[in-house]
C-alpha cells in the first residue's frame, strides 16, 4: 500500500477511460486510483490499513481502518469489495467517533441504587460473569430456561451465534428485532418465492419504480445500494452498447432526498400503496402487457384467473384510496410494463403497515407479470451464502417461544414481548445485546414500564457499548467491543450477483476492559455448563468461524480464514453471474414456483391472492386527525449514531414535517412548536412546514431525540479528550430532536408479524 | 507532477444523493472542528405541492485560477501553488479575516482551535501521494471526479470537454476549479429560499 | 418559487464591530487632521485653535485605530507579519505602512506646530493631506475590494469613505471647539469668544456642506443598488427596510445626516452655536452608524 505513485493513479485513470471509449459522453467517469491509503496529513507517512466490514449499519460495506501507534485514525471503504466498491457514507466515516466516543461503557458495571436511579459500580470481568452464570444456573436448576430471554439486534450474520447460546441454555426465546423493520417485508418475499428479499439491479435497469423506498437516505445496503442507483441512472456505453438513463418514480407520502431527485413523485396516502400496485397490474393484464411466458411456466397460478382477480382493482378504485390520480396510475403501469428491463423497489414504506404483507406481495407481482424477475437489470433472488451451524448443534427447545410474535411464518418477533409478558408470561433475566428497545420500539411508556418493572423483568443485562435508554434500567452491564475492535464474520447479498464472505477484524486494541459479545457468550456457555457447553467446543470466536467457513471449498482453497484476515473479502473466482437462476432448481416455495397464489396465507384466514386490505387505524380520518409517519436521515443509524460528533452536528432534531398549505391553514409556521397526541400518548415538538408531504400526513425521523445514551446525542456541551466536544454549537439553538416512539401505538401485522409503524393517527395542537 | 497540471473537481450533480459522506470525510480527513466546514451539501426543496423537487449542491472551495483571497491576504498566508491549488499556510496567517470577507463563495473558516483560517485545499497531501482528495474517494452517487485538467486523457478533461459544465458566479472572474454538472440554478443563487429573520 | 432551504451551513460574518470602530476612528483621525492641516494653512490667526486641536486628534485616533484591528486578528501575537511578509497586492499591506508613516508624521507635524514652527508645520501639514487620505481611502478600498459583497465592491466606495470621514472630523472639531469655547474660556477676551462663536458656526456650514454631499453619494449609490443584480438589490432591501433600517435610514441618514443638515442651514437653528453643536454631535453618531452598516450588513447577505 506504500506504493501509490501518480503514474499508477493516471495509468489507472486512462485504463478506465478507455473502457469507456469513445468521445461520446462519458457521464459515467470513474476514478480508479481509489486505492484504499491514508497518510498522516502532516507526517505525509503511510498508515497501517487493516482490511475489515463496518457495521454501522446494516449494509456492512467492506472498509479500512487506517491505524499508526494502535490509534485508529481514520475510516476508508475498500475498492476491493465487490458492494461499496471503496465508497463509504458518512456514518462510516463516522465509526471512528463510536469508538472513541467520550461516554462509551468500558467497564463491566452493577446497579448500586434503585432501578434507573443511574448509581453504578464497577467491577471485574470475573465477578460480572459468575454473577450471570450463577443466575443462569440456577434458571436451569429450576427448570426455568424458558425464562431466560436474549434480546439482540439485526446483527444479521452473527446472529446465529446469539440464537445458539440461547437453544444450547434451553431457551427458545432468541428475539431479534428483525420484526421491527423487515418482518413483513421478508414475509410476504419467502412467502411468494422462497428468498427473504430481493436485490433490485438497478446499476442495469431503465426503470426504477419505487413504493416506500428511500434508498438515497436509508436501505439495507445502502451505499452499495446508491450507487448502482446512480450508475443506472445516467446515460453510458457499456459492452459497446448504450445504456440510457433509467427513470426513476416514486411513491412516497414525503418527499424524501430519493423522491425528490425521482423524475415524478406520486405523494401517496399511506398504506394504501397495495391497491395501487394492484391496479398498475390490473391494467398490465388488461392492455396485454404482460409477459405470459413468466406468468404460464412460473407462476402458480392461471394468466386468465389472475386477470379477473385483478380486475376489481380499477385505477378509479385506487385513486380513491390513494389519491393518486387514475390517469397517473394507467401512464405509470404502461411505462413499466413496456420499459425493459424494469424493476420495483420496496422497503419500509410498504412493509411497516399492519398490510404490509399483501402490499409487498402486490409489488413483487409487478415484476412477475412483466417478466422482470431475476433477469438482468430486474428484480433478483439475492445471491449469498448461508453459513451452516458448525457442530455439534443444540437442538430447537421443544418449547415454543411465548414471545414471539404472530407472524405466519412463526418469525420470532420482539417488541411481541411487550403483550406476552402483559399477557402472564414469566420472564426471569433478560439479555439485551445491541438492542434498546425503550428507544426503539413502539408505545414508549409500556416499553419503559416493562424494563423498568423489577417484578416483570427481575434480573437484566445489557451487552451494548452505551448507557441507553434501556441498559439505564439494567442490573448489570456487560461492555461489548465495538465493530472496529471485534472479530466476526458476514455473508451478505451481493450486488455482482456472486456471493460474497466478508470478515470483521479488531482495527485496533479493544478500548478499556470491553470484550466481545461473541467471547462474552462463549465464556459464559463455560461457566454456566451443565452441558451448555458442549455445544461451544471452541477456544475462541475465532474458531467458530473458522469452522463455519471450513464447508465452503473454493475458500479454504484460497486460504481460508487467513485469505479473509489479509483481503478482508472473498467470492469464487469461477463463478460468474447467471440471471434466471430459479431455471435450474425453481423457486424455493412448496410449490417451486413463484407463489402468486399462497397457500400458507389462505390457510391464515386471508386472500391467498395479493389484494389490499385498508389499514383500519387510518381508513377513515376526521379533518384533523393525521397520520404520522417515520423515516431515517441519510447520516444516521436508528438509535445509534446520534452520539457521533460528526453526524449529529449534521443531523441534531428532527422537526415534524407538516405540508404548508395544511400548517398555514392551522396557523402554524416553521419553527413553531406543537404537541402531538395519539392514543398512545403525546409528545411536543417542532414543526417544518414544507410543499413536500402528502396533507393527510405528518412525518417525523427516529433517528434523534434521545434522553440517555450520550452526552453528545443530548446536544450537551462539554469538555472531553476526544474531539472539540466543547464546542457542540447546536444544544441551546436547536436542542437534540423528540424521538417519536412514545406516540406509536404497538402494532403488527398479522401476517408477517412486523412492526406496522407507519399506521398512526394523531392530533396536532398549538403548544 | 508534470509541470502544467491543474487540478480540478468535477462534480456530477445528476449523482449527487444529498448523502453528506463528502462532508464527513472531510471532517475525519482534516480534522475540521465542530462548528466549521470546509465541505457540505446545500440541499433545497422547491416547487409547490405536488409538483416539488429537491436539489444538491455540494459546496467547497473552487481553488480559484484567480483566488481573491489570495489577492486580498496581506501576510501572502494565501498563496496558490504551482499546480492550483490555493493554500493557507498555517504558520503565516495572522487571522485578519480580510480573505474570509473577499472570498465570494464563504467558503473559508477560522478554526475556532487553532485560530487560523482554513478551507479546502484539494487534500493536496494526498494528491502529492498520489491519492484522490477523501470527499472524492468516498462518494456514494459517485458525482465527485478529480482530475488534472490540462491533462487530456483525464477523465475531468473528458467531462469539461463534452458535458455541460458550470461554475458558481462566473461573473467574479475567479475562474473557478470546481465545476458543476447539471447543478440547479436556484441551489446556486444564495438569495433563493432566504428568508431575513 | 416556492424554495425553501432544507440544509446549508450558517454564512459568516466574518469582520466585526471592531472593525467598524477601527474605520471610524481612521475617518475621525484623517478628518481631523486635514481640516487641522487647512486651519494652519489658512494662517488666519482665529483658526489657530482649530489647527492643535486637530493636531492632537489626529495622531490619537489613529493610535487608538490600530488597536481595534489587533484586537480582531484572531492571532495579535502575529500582527508583525503585516510588515514582514508583505503582498503588494492587498490593501491592507498598504494600509500597514499608512497606519505607521501617518501617524509619525502626524506627530511629527503636531510637535511643530505646539513648538510654533508654522513653516516646518506646513511643509509637514501639506505632506500628511494624501497620507490622510490614503489611510482613510485605502480603508475604502478594503471593503471596495471585497468582490463578493454587494454593499462594498463599488468604486465609489473609497470616496464615500473619504467624505464621510471629513463629516466625521468636522463633526469631533467642531464638538472640542465648542467645548472649549463654552467650558475653556475663562480670562478670553469677549471678541476671541465671539469670533470662536463665529468660526464653530462658520464649521458648521461646511459641515452641512460635507453631510449633503455625503448624502449625494449614499443616494448615488443605493440608487445603483436598487437597480442592479440580486444580491446588490437584495442589500438595497436590507439596509432601506430590512433588518438595518432602523440603523441606516433612522440612524445614519436621519439623524446622522438629514436633521444635521438641516440644523446648520435652517434660519432658525443656523444662528446658534448649541444647534451646531447637536448637528456635530448628529454626524458622529449617524458616521459611527454608517461605519457599522456598510461592515456588518455589507456581510450579511448570504453568499452561498
Ligand atoms: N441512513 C440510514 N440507513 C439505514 C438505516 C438508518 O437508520 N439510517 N436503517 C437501516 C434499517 S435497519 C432499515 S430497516 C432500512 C430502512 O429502510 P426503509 O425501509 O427504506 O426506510 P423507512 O425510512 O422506514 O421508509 C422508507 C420511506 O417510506 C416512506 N413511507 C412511509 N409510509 C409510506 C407509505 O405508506 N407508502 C409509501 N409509498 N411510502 C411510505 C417514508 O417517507 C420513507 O421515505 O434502512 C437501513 N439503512
Ligand atoms: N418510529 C420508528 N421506529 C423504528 C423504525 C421506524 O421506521 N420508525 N424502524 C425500526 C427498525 S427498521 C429497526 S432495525 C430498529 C433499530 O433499532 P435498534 O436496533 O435499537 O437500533 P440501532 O441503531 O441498530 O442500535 C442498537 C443498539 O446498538 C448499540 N450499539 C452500537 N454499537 C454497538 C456495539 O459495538 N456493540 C454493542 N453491543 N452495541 C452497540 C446501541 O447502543 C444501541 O443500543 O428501529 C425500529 N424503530
Ligand atoms: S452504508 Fe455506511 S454505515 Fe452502513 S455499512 Fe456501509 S459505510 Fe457503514
Ligand atoms: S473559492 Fe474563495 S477561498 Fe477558494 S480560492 Fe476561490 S476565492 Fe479563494
Ligand atoms: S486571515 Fe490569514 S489567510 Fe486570511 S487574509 Fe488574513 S492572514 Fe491571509
Ligand atoms: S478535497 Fe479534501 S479538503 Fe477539499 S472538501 Fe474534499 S476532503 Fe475536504
Ligand atoms: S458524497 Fe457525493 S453523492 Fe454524497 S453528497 Fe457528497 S457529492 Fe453528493
Ligand atoms: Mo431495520
Amino acid at each position: 500500500m506504500a506504493g501509490i505513485n501518480r503514474r499508477e493513479f493516471i495509468k489507472g485513470t486512462a485504463a478506465a477511460v478507455g473502457a469507456i471509449g469513445s468521445a461520446w459522453k462519458v457521464s459515467e467517469a470513474m476514478e480508479p486510483s481509489v486505492v484504499g491509503a491514508s497518510i498522516g496529513r502532516t507526517s505525509r507517512r503511510p498508515r497501517n490499513s487493516v482490511v475489515t466490514t463496518c457495521l454501522n449499519c446494516y449494509a456492512r460495506c467492506g472498509i479500512f481502518g487506517y491505524e499508526t501507534d494502535g490509534q485508529l485514525m481514520a475510516v476508508g471503504g475498500n475498492p476491493g469489495h465487490p458492494n461499496n466498491r471503496g465508497r463509504m457514507c458518512a456514518k462510516g466515516h463516522a465509526g471512528i467517533n463510536i469508538l472513541y466516543d467520550p461516554d462509551r461503557i468500558l467497564h463491566p458495571m452493577k446497579r448500586v441504587g434503585e432501578r434507573g436511579s443511574g448509581k453504578w459500580q464497577q467491577l471485574s470481568w470475573e465477578e460480572a460473569l459468575g454473577e450471570v452464570a450463577s443466575r443462569m444456573r440456577r434458571l436451569a436448576a429450576a427448570k426455568q430456561q424458558d425464562r431466560f430471554v436474549f434480546l439482540s439486534t439485526r446483527d444479521i450474520t452473527s446472529q446465529d451465534f446469539t440464537r445458539r447460546f440461547c437453544y444450547a441454555f434451553g431457551s427458545p426465546n432468541a428475539l431479534v428485532n428483525v420484526p421491527l423493520s423487515g418482518w413483513n417485508k421478508a414475509s410476504a418475499q419467502a412467502l411468494t418465492w422462497g428468498a427473504p428479499f430481493e436485490i433490485n439491479d438497478v446499476a442495469n435497469t431503465q426503470y426504477m419504480l419505487l413504493f416506500g423506498a428511500n434508498p438515497f437516505e436509508a436501505h439495507l445496503l445502502r451505499t452499495s445500494f446508491v450507487q448502482r442507483i446512480t450508475e443506472g441512472r445516467v446515460t453510458k456505453i457499456e459492452h459497446d452498447k448504450v445504456h440510457h438513463g433509467a427513470k426513476m418514480v416514486a411513491f412516497d407520502p414525503r418527499l424524501s432526498q430519493t423522491a425528490g431527485k425521482s423524475d415524478e413523485w406520486f405523494p401517496i396516502r399511506p398504506g394504501t400503496d397495495g391497491i395501487v400496485a394492484l391496479a398498475m397490474a390490473n391494467v398490465i393484464m388488461r392492455e396485454g402487457l404482460a409477459e405470459r411466458d413468466f406468468i404460464d411456466n412460473w407462476c402458480n397460478y392461471p394468466f386468465d384467473k389472475l386477470a379477473a382477480h385483478l380486475a376489481q382493482f380499477t385505477p378509479e378504485a385506487a385513486e380513491r384510496e390513494s389519491g393518486v390520480p387514475a390517469a397517473d396510475i394507467r401512464r405509470i403501469a404502461v411505462e413499466f410494463a413496456t420499459t425493459k428491463p424494469a424493476t420495483t423497489v420496496s422497503t419500509g414504506g410498504i412493509s411497516k403497515h399492519e398490510n404490509g404483507v399483501q402490499a409487498e406481495r402486490a409489488v413483487m407481482l409487478l415484476n412477475a407479470i412483466t417478466g422482470n424477475i431475476d433477469v438482468r437489470g430486474g428484480f433478483c433472488l439475492p445471491r449469498q451464502y448461508h453459513l451452516p451451524q458448525p457442530d455439534p448443534k443444540p437442538s430447537v427447545p421443544d418449547k415454543s417461544s411465548p414471545f414471539f410474535g404472530q407472524g405466519l411464518l412463526g418469525l420470532e418477533g420482539e417488541a411481541g414481548l411487550l403483550t406476552a409478558v402483559e399477557r402472564g408470561a414469566k420472564v426471569e433475566m433478560c439479555m439485551l445485546y445491541k438492542a434498546n428497545p425503550c428507544y426503539e420500539w413502539p408505545d414508549t411508556a409500556r416499553t419503559k414500564k416493562l424494563f423498568s418493572d423489577e417484578q416483570q423483568i427481575p434480573f437484566l443485562i445489557a451487552i451494548d457499548s452505551f448507557m441507553t435508554e434501556t441498559a439505564v434500567y439494567a442490573d448489570l452491564i456487560l461492555p461489548d467491543a465495538t465493530y472496529l475492535e471485534k472479530l466476526e464474520i458476514e455473508a451478505p447479498p451481493s450486488f455482482s450477483m456472486v456471493p460474497i464472505i466478508a470478515l470483521r477484524q479488531p482495527v485496533v486494541k479493544p478500548l478499556g476492559s470491553v470484550r466481545s459479545a461473541e467471547d462474552i457468550l462463549l465464556e459464559l456457555a463455560f461457566r454456566v455448563g451443565g452441558g451448555m457447553e458442549k455445544f461451544f467446543p471452541f477456544d475462541s470466536y475465532r474458531q467458530y468461524i473458522e469452522a463455519q467457513i471450513t464447508g465452503i471449498q473454493p475458500l479454504v482453497k484460497a486460504g481460508g480464514f487467513g485469505y479473509l484476515e489479509e483481503k478482508g473479502v472473498w467470492h469464487d473466482p469461477q463463478k460468474k453471474p447467471v440471471y434466471r437462476s430459479y431455471e435450474q432448481n425453481g423457486f424455493a416455495t412448496p410449490s417451486g414456483k413463484f407463489e402468486v397464489y399462497s397457500e400458507r396465507i389462505a390457510k391464515a384466514g386471508q386472500s391467498a391472492l395479493p389484494t389490499y386490505v385498508p389499514v383500519k387505524q387510518t381508513h377513515n380520518l376526521a379533518d384533523d386527525e393525521f397520520i404520522l409517519i417515520t423515516y431515517q436521515w441519510n447520516v444516521h443509524t436508528h438509535g445509534r449514531t446520534a452520539d457521533s460528533m460528526w453526524l449529529s452536528e449534521i443531523v441534531h432534531s428532527n422537526p415534524m414535517l407538516i405540508n404548508l398549505e395544511v400548517g398555514e391553514r392551522l396557523g402554524l409556521k416553521t419553527g413553531d412548536r406543537v404537541r402531538v397526541s395519539s392514543q398512545s400518548g403525546e409528545i411536543e415538538t417542532e414543526i417544518r412546514l414544507t410543499q413536500g408531504i402528502h396533507p393527510k400526513t405528518v412525518a417525523m425521523s427516529d433517528s434523534v431525540g434521545h434522553w440517555a445514551y450520550g452526552r453528545i446525542a443530548q446536544a450537551k456541551r462539554f469538555k472531553s479528550k476526544y474531539l472539540e466536544t466543547e464546542h457542540i454549537w447546536w444544544g441551546e439553538e436547536e436542542g437534540c430532536g423528540t424521538h417519536p416512539n412514545a406516540i406509536i401505538r404497538h402494532s403488527s401485522d398479522p401476517l408477517g408479524g412486523g412492526e406496522a409503524w407507519m399506521d398512526t393517527r394523531v392530533r396536532i395542537k398549538k403548544a | 507532477m508534470k509541470k502544467d497540471t491543474r487540478w480540478a473537481m468535477v462534480i456530477d450533480l445528476r449523482k449527487c444523493v444529498g448523502c453528506h459522506s463528502c462532508s464527513v470525510a472531510c471532517k475525519a480527513e482534516n480534522d475540521v472542528p465542530p462548528s466549521v466546514f470546509r465541505s457540505w451539501v446545500k440541499i433545497i426543496e422547491k416547487g409547490k405541492y405536488p409538483n416539488v423537487s429537491k436539489s444538491f449542491l455540494p459546496s467547497l472551495c473552487n481553488n480559484c485560477e484567480n483566488p481573491i483571497c489570495v489577492r486580498n491576504c496581506p501576510v501572502g498566508a494565501s498563496y496558490k501553488r504551482e499546480d492550483g491549488i490555493v493554500l493557507v499556510d498555517p504558520h503565516r496567517c495572522i487571522g485578519c479575516k480580510y480573505c474570509m470577507a473577499s472570498c465570494p463563495y464563504d467558503v473559508r473558516h477560522i478554526n475556532p482551535i487553532r485560530k487560523i483560517v482554513q478551507k479546502c485545499y484539494f487534500c493536496h497531501h494526498r494528491v502529492d501521494a498520489g491519492l484522490l482528495p477523501a470527499c472524492v474517494e468516498t462518494c456514494i452517487g459517485r458525482a465527485r471526479v478529480f482530475g488534472d485538467m490540462n491533462d487530456p486523457n483525464s477523465d475531468v478533461a473528458k467531462l469539461l470537454a463534452t458535458e455541460p459544465v458550470i461554475v458558481l458566479k462566473p461573473e467574479m472572474a475567479t475562474e473557478p476549479r470546481v465545476f458543476y454538472i447539471g447543478a440547479d440554478i436556484d441551489a446556486m443563487e444564495p438569495m433563493e429560499g432566504h428568508t431575513e429573520e | 418559487m416556492d424554495i425553501q432551504v432544507v440544509y446549508n451551513t450558517p454564512h459568516e460574518i466574518p469582520l466585526g464591530v471592531p472593525i467598524a470602530v477601527y474605520f471610524y476612528l481612521t475617518g475621525l483621525s484623517a478628518g481631523s487632521f486635514v481640516i487641522s492641516v487647512i486651519a494652519v494653512l489658512g494662517g488666519r490667526k482665529e483658526y489657530k485653535p482649530l489647527g492643535r486641536i486637530g493636531a492632537i486628534v489626529a495622531p490619537v485616533a489613529l493610535i487608538v485605530a490600530p488597536a481595534f484591528l489587533i484586537v480582531d486578528l484572531e492571532q495579535p501575537m502575529r500582527f508583525w507579519h503585516l510588515f514582514v511578509f508583505m503582498n503588494p497586492q492587498s490593501p491592507i499591506t498598504y494600509g500597514s505602512f499608512l497606519l505607521t508613516l501617518y501617524p509619525i508624521n502626524g506627530i511629527i507635524y503636531a510637535w511643530f506646530l505646539f513648538r510654533g514652527e508654522q513653516a516646518l508645520a506646513k511643509i509637514l501639514g501639506l505632506l500628511g493631506i494624501p497620507l490622510a487620505i490614503c489611510t482613510h481611502g485605502y480603508t475604502g478600498f478594503i471593503l471596495a475590494l471585497g468582490k463578493g459583497r454587494a454593499l462594498w465592491s463599488t468604486a465609489l466606495m473609497p470616496t464615500l469613505f473619504i467624505v464621510s470621514a471629513m463629516v466625521s472630523g468636522m463633526g469631533l472639531m467642531i464638538v472640542l471647539a465648542t467645548l472649549r469655547w463654552k467650558y475653556f474660556s475663562k480670562g478670553r477676551p469677549p471678541e476671541a469668544l465671539a469670533q470662536d462663536r463665529q468660526l464653530i458656526l462658520g464649521l458648521g456650514k461646511i459641515l452641512g456642506g460635507c453631510v449633503l454631499f455625503d448624502l449625494f453619494l449614499i443616494g448615488n449609490d443605493i440608487l445603483v443598488l436598487l437597480t442592479s443584480k440580486t444580491e446588490e438589490l437584495a442589500v438595497a432591501h436590507l439596509i432601506l427596510t430590512g433588518r438595518f433600517a432602523p440603523l441606516f435610514v433612522g440612524v445614519e441618514i436621519f439623524l446622522g445626516g438629514i436633521i444635521p443638515a438641516l440644523l446648520v442651514f435652517l434660519p432658525v437653528t443656523s444662528r446658534r452655536v448649541r444647534y451646531c453643536f447637536l448637528a456635530s454631535c448628529l454626524t458622529l453618531v449617524g458616521i459611527l452608524a454608517m461605519r457599522i452598516v456598510v461592515v456588518i450588513a455589507g456581510q450579511s447577505i448570504p453568499l452561498h
